[in-house]
Order: structure tokens, then C-alpha cells, then sequence
């Protein structure tokens, strides 16, 4: 629908649109919006995130600069009154994350009663807000960048502790066991033609330890430790025997382990096959968890390669649901010092262990296909880390 | 010369309200008392160029005496942060009792008060400087032409929210009042463009006068006068322009126990939006 040029009247207070918006959404409240993106938020002042959108819904994808993390933020296109995208179906293109928070929350935190419309216009590249609460109105219009082939932010590798994803012939970390390092630099490298799909890495390989669990305890966890002074890294246990589900860190100090232990209510669904320790940077581990303070499920898994994947459930008020996952690959290095339960030698077979089968075993989930409140379909084609395609609809199905 | 009045509890509040506005934009004060109105006055300094005017009528008070050669007006300096002190403890009392006291060949303000377990207290605030006639005129209000609009202001608190987030983009917030009863912010970078517009606001004057103004001020200027909503118990408020001169706040306290003017000048050119 083709709207007139402006005349280029500088004293007009109101924008004139010039061509259609290749986006138009409405949301009846940007809270869940609002929630959904202060999951994956650091806090920082550049802060980009990668928005895309198609039919399916709206994905922001942010990845932490040592390229050791990637969170996401999904809304299903389901829960906006209006959903209108042109062209080839799928947009995508990065903003500022942290401005975009700015402006959502102009009003304060409580945005149950705001009204929110987005739009995208290629011609000005600005990604647009408009929120109205009462006789209140916000516009807001902030520049995108052109995101098509490129990296989620600048390929800096933090050499402290990456160290191995620098040197391929430096190889001084012995022998790695999980392939974290493989897995990094086809990151890295995926990451200079594509954006880095940490899901999809995840998924490429097997899933061996799942649990859910209530977000309100993880939060807790994670606040122990986060008060713990100079502890750099921090140890998750998942195993089919005790402890089960254990986070563990040492600082200048002291130190901290909090159990999950089985058969409390915090957690369901427990599947674990294996027995493993991994250390995760205590940093972003507090990143992948933001969101806990704003769910109430967290689908925890790690897989053979020790990355983990928190995939956390928000539920407004009025039902509506959506979902922030984090993948945080796990530190190289051997973790089985901090193992202290772990009877080396024996074979972890015990507890709930269900045969694994990718493909064919039920479970718990978030967001199961049934469930058409979410912004998960299954998947209908293998996630390839170099399809510039938006929204990977990859839920875990099991 | 002599100075005592005494404040009830509603006047207490009122005056403690002004004095902490005043905290908010400066360190220290004048105060100029006369039969008729105890003033406060802050005109621009080293840190701000931003002033404000407090005038106190005789509804504030349930007693007032004040005698002087000059007049009977006594003009001073003072040190807000000890005159709030002293006024502080004296918060939950019914009477307060302040003059114009000497203590040790220092002058100052004496606040008495009884506290609730029956102990009369005493805090003394001393003043800096006396101010004479040609002093207190460095002190006096901006003379300027009527404004161009006048609106009454949004939620104050609705105004400082949107202030405070625009405050993380930008130094500077254009507003623009119109005659149509809309009251835009807006901060602009090259990042993004911020725009919040109140609708549906009455304005106390009557008539058209011009159909919008616009002034570019400094938003941490704008939020710190806007914390009276957060001290005080008000009743109107109204925001005016005068265009490329100054932007002007005008609260009237409730029970016509005074008014609060604060002045934040704006001479840059603006073109408005």
C-alpha cells in the first residue's frame, strides 16, 4: 500500500511513512516483549542484537563477545494482534539492545497497559515503536544495522581463556574430551560467513543430561553464587545419580555448591544418562540466567560436548507465553577435579536413565508441538548454521 | 531586629517540602522575609544555571512577627542543608517554634520543637551572610515577557520517568508545548530518536497565543527541579515557554500555602519538531 513522499516539510511534528513497511506488528502489551528482552540483556550500552523475523515469529539473538555464549529471545507471531511482513517472508537486520530496552520502558516496567507497534521500513532502516498508555504516546525510531552473512558482533576472541580457539597449533590444552574446541572454531568460523547458530551446534551434538526445573530455585542458585567474590568459573553436575543436579564454584575465600537433590519438587522430568562435570565462565553463566527472575520453568540440558542450554518458560499475567534460551559453551580444560562424588572407573547407568533415543523419547518439554500458545513448531528441516533463514524453529524433541 | 514565627503540622510540611527542593539545586540559599511572605530564592551559580523562587504567605504560618529597620524585611544567606537539618527534627511535632536567634555571637535560625515523648529540642541552623538591599538584588526573579505557552503539566512522576530514560541517550531534551494541549520530550542521537507526547492537557490561560514553543534543556537540570512532585504535597502545576529565553515550572502548594517557580533558561536557537 503505497503511501505519498513528504513533501520534506521540516515543521510537520508528525513522520510521514513513505513507502510500506517491510514489518508491522502489534502487541496488545509490550510487557512480554519487554520481559522477553531483558532476558537476554547485559546491561551494557552496545549491546546489538540480531532481530529476525518471518512467519513464525520474532527471534533476538544476542552473542556475548568471547563468542562462548549466545542467548535468544522468541516471540511467536501468535501472540500479536497484527503480524505483517512483506516481501520474501523474513526480515532480519541488528539494533542496539540496550536503546531498544530504553525506549520500551520509557513508561517504567509496567507495560501491561502499554500498547506496542513495531515497524520496519527499509528505505530508513530504522526499526520503529510506537507505545501508547492512555493519553500517552512514544515514538521511538532507532537505526538498524544491515545484518545479511555477518556475525552477531565483532569477532574478538578473549585470549585468556579461549586461548585454543586462537592457535590451531598451539595445541597446549591436552587432550580436550568434549570438543569444545572443534566446536569453537566452527563457530568462529560459521561465525565470519553466518551468524554463529548455537542451537544448532548444540543439537549436532547428542543431549545427554535434562532436567527442568523451577526458575525461582536455578535464581537462587545463581545468586549464591554470584555473591561469591573472585570465582571466575563455575562447575554444573548433571548425572543419574546423586547429587544430580549440582552448581559449584570457588571464590578468593570461599566457596559454594548448591544441590538439587532428587525427589525434591524443584525439579521434573529429570532425564540423565551420564554422569557429567563441565565448568562454565561464572559471567556468563549470570547472563544465560537473566531471565529467571521473570520465569517459571527452565529446561536445562548439556550436551556431549559439555555446552549447556537453558531454556527458560515466561508467562505473563494474561497466559501469554514466551521463551529465552542461552547456550554457554563449557571452559576447556578438565573439570574432574571438582567432582568430588564421582566414582571414577564405574559405569553411570543407574537412576532415571531412559534409553536415549533422539528422536523417539517422550518427555517433559517446554514447548511441545500440541502446545499452540508457543513460539515452537518442531522442526521441518535440519538447522544448518549457514542458512541465513530467521527464527530456527528448533525445539527439542525428544 | 527580630524574626519568630510558628509552623503547625501542615506548615511544617510545606516548609520542609520547600527546603527540600531547594536541597535538590543548590547548597546554600537566600532567604528573604517580610511582613507579608517568607521567600526562598536560588539564582544561578558555578553548577547551574537553573533558579528557583519559593514564597511562604501567612497561611503557612500560625504566628509570624518580624520588625527590621529595613522595612521590616530581614534578608539572609544560608546554608540549606542546616536548615533542613534543623527543620527535619522537628518533623513529627505539632509546633514549631524558629526565630532569629545569636548563639555564641553567631546568628542564626533556632528551631524549637516538642517531640512526641514530651522533650523540647533545639537545633540552630546559622546563617552565613546578611544580606542588605543591593545583596538581596542579585537575588531577585528573571523579568520576563509573558510566556508563549502555558500547559498544566502532566503526572509529574510520568514526566520524570520518561526524563530519566531519555537521560541515558542524550544531555539535551527538546520540549514543546502546544496550544493544542500536547506536551512532547524529545532526545534525538544518532542512534535513535525519542519521542514522548502527553495529549489531552488544559492550559490556565485563556486564549490561543501561539500555536507551539519549543526549549532545549538540559535533562538532569529538568529532573532535579522536577523532584518536587516527589517532596511535596502540590496542587497545580504548569509548565510554560518562553521561547529562547527560559522554560518556567510553576507549583502551587495545596491549601494556598505557597508557590514554587523554577526557572531553567533555554536561549539556543529551536526550531521545535
Amino acid at each position: 500500500m503505497a503511501q505519498q513522499r513528504s513533501s520534506g516539510n521540516t515543521q510537520q511534528s508528525e513522520q510521514t511513512v513513505r513507502s510500506a513497511p517491510a514489518f508491522r506488528g502489534t502487541l496488545g502489551s509490550a510487557q512480554v516483549l519487554y520481559t522477553t528482552l531483558r532476558g537476554i540483556s547485559n546491561g551494557k550500552k552496545d549491546q546489538h542484537a540480531t532481530c529476525e523475523l518471518d512467519a513464525q515469529g520474532l527471534q533476538f539473538v544476542v552473542t556475548d563477545k568471547s563468542l562462548a555464549a549466545q542467548g535468544l529471545a522468541n516471540l511467536s507471531s501468535k501472540l500479536f494482534e497484527v503480524w505483517d511482513l512483506c516481501g520474501n517472508g523474513s526480515l532480519r537486520f541488528r539494533v542496539n539492545l540496550t536503546v531498544l530496552l530504553q525506549c520500551l520502558g520509557i513508561l517504567g516496567k509496567e507495560l501491561t497497559d502499554t500498547m506496542l507497534k513495531l515497524s520496519y521500513h527499509d528505505d530508513e532502516e530504522c526499526f520503529n515503536l510506537h507505545l501508547v498508555e492512555g493519553r500517552v504516546v512514544t515514538e521511538c525510531k532507532i537505526r538498524t544495522l544491515f545484518d545479511e552473512l555477518r556475525a552477531d558482533g565483532p569477532v574478538e576472541i578473549d585470549n585468556d581463556d579461549h586461548a585454543s580457539m586462537d592457535d590451531d597449533d598451539n595445541d597446549d590444552d591436552g587432550d580436550n574430551d568434549d570438543g569444545d574446541d572443534a566446536v569453537r572454531r566452527s563457530l568462529r568460523a560459521g561465525a565470519r560467513g553466518a551468524r554463529a547458530d548455537f542451537q544448532a551446534d548444540f543439537r549436532s551434538a547428542a543431549t545427554v543430561n535434562r532436567m527442568v526445573v523451577k526458575s525461582a530455585q536455578l535464581r537462587d542458585a545463581f545468586a549464591e553464587l554470584g555473591e561469591l567474590t573472585g570465582a571466575a568459573t563455575v562447575a554444573v553436575l548433571m548425572s543419574p545419580k546423586k547429587p544430580f543436579f549440582r552448581l559449584s564454584a570457588d571464590g578468593q575465600l570461599a566457596s559454594c555448591s548448591v544441590d538439587f537433590p532428587q525427589g525434591d519438587e524443584s525439579f521434573s522430568s529429570m532425564k540423565c544418562e551420564e554422569h557429567m562435570v563441565r565448568t562454565y565462565r561464572a559471567s556468563l553463566l549470570q547472563l544465560a540466567g537473566r531471565a529467571l527472575p521473570f520465569a517459571d520453568k527452565t529446561f536445562v540440558r548439556m550436551n556431549k560436548h559439555g555446552t549447556l542450554g537453558l531454556q527458560h518458560l515466561i508467562q505473563q499475567s494474561d497466559g501469554v507465553k514466551s521463551y529465552v534460551e542461552f547456550y554457554v559453551l563449557s571452559d576447556a580444560g578438565d573439570a574432574s577435579h571438582l567432582d568430588q562424588d564421582h566414582d571414577n572407573g564405574e559405569d553411570e547407568h543407574g537412576g532415571l536413565t531412559h534409553p536415549y533415543d533422539d528422536a523417539n523419547s517422550a518427555g517433559e518439554q517446554l514447548a511441545s508441538p500440541a502446545d499452540s500458545d508457543h513460539g515452537f513448531e518442531a522442526p521441518t528441516e535440519a538447522a544448518d548454521p549457514s542458512q541465513a533463514s530467521a527464527f530456527s524453529s528448533t525445539h527439542s524433541i525428544y | 531586629m527580630r524574626f519568630k514565627a510558628t509552623l503547625d503540622d501542615t506548615g511544617l510540611r510545606t516548609f520542609l517540602a520547600t527546603a527540600q527542593c531547594f536541597s535538590k539545586v543548590c547548597d546554600e540559599c537566600a532567604l528573604h522575609m517580610s511582613k507579608e511572605s517568607f521567600q526562598f530564592r536560588k539564582v544561578a551559580d558555578a553548577e547551574s544555571d537553573a533558579m528557583l523562587f519559593a514564597t511562604l504567605g501567612m497561611d503557612a504560618f500560625t504566628s509570624y512577627d518580624i520588625a527590621s529597620k529595613a522595612d521590616s524585611t530581614i534578608s539572609v544567606l544560608i546554608k540549606v542543608g542546616n536548615l533542613l537539618r534543623a527543620f527535619k527534627s522537628a518533623e513529627q511535632s505539632d509546633k514549631v517554634v524558629f526565630k532569629l536567634t545569636k548563639r555564641q555571637g553567631v546568628p542564626c535560625f533556632s528551631i524549637i520543637a516538642e517531640t512526641l515523648s514530651g522533650l523540647s529540642v533545639t537545633q540552630d541552623a546559622p546563617i552565613s551572610t546578611f544580606l542588605t538591599v543591593e545583596g538581596l538584588y542579585a537575588y531577585r526573579e528573571p523579568n520576563l515577557r509573558k510566556p508563549d505557552i502555558s500547559l498544566y503539566s502532566p503526572d509529574p512522576k510520568h514526566v520524570r520517568m520518561v526524563l530519566e530514560r531519555m537521560k541515558l541517550l542524550d544531555k539535551f531534551v527538546t520540549l514543546t508545548l502546544t496550544c493544542k494541549g500536547t506536551m512532547q520530550l524529545q532526545v534525538a542521537t544518532e542512534i535513535a530518536v525519542m519521542r514522548t507526547k502527553f495529549q489531552g492537557l488544559d492550559s490556565p490561560v485563556e486564549g490561543s497565543g501561539v500555536g507551539k514553543a519549543s526549549a532545549r534543556l538540559n535533562v538532569t537540570e529538568f529532573i532535579r527541579a522536577m523532584q518536587f512532585g516527589v517532596v511535596s504535597e502540590y496542587d497545580k502545576v504548569i509548565f510554560c515557554i518562553v521561547s529562547k529565553e527560559a522554560m518556567i515550572i510553576y507549583v502551587t502548594f495545596e491549601d494556598d500555602m505557597g508557590t514554587l517557580t523554577y526557572y531553567l533558561p533555554c536561549p539556543w536557537e529551536d526550531d521545535g519538531v
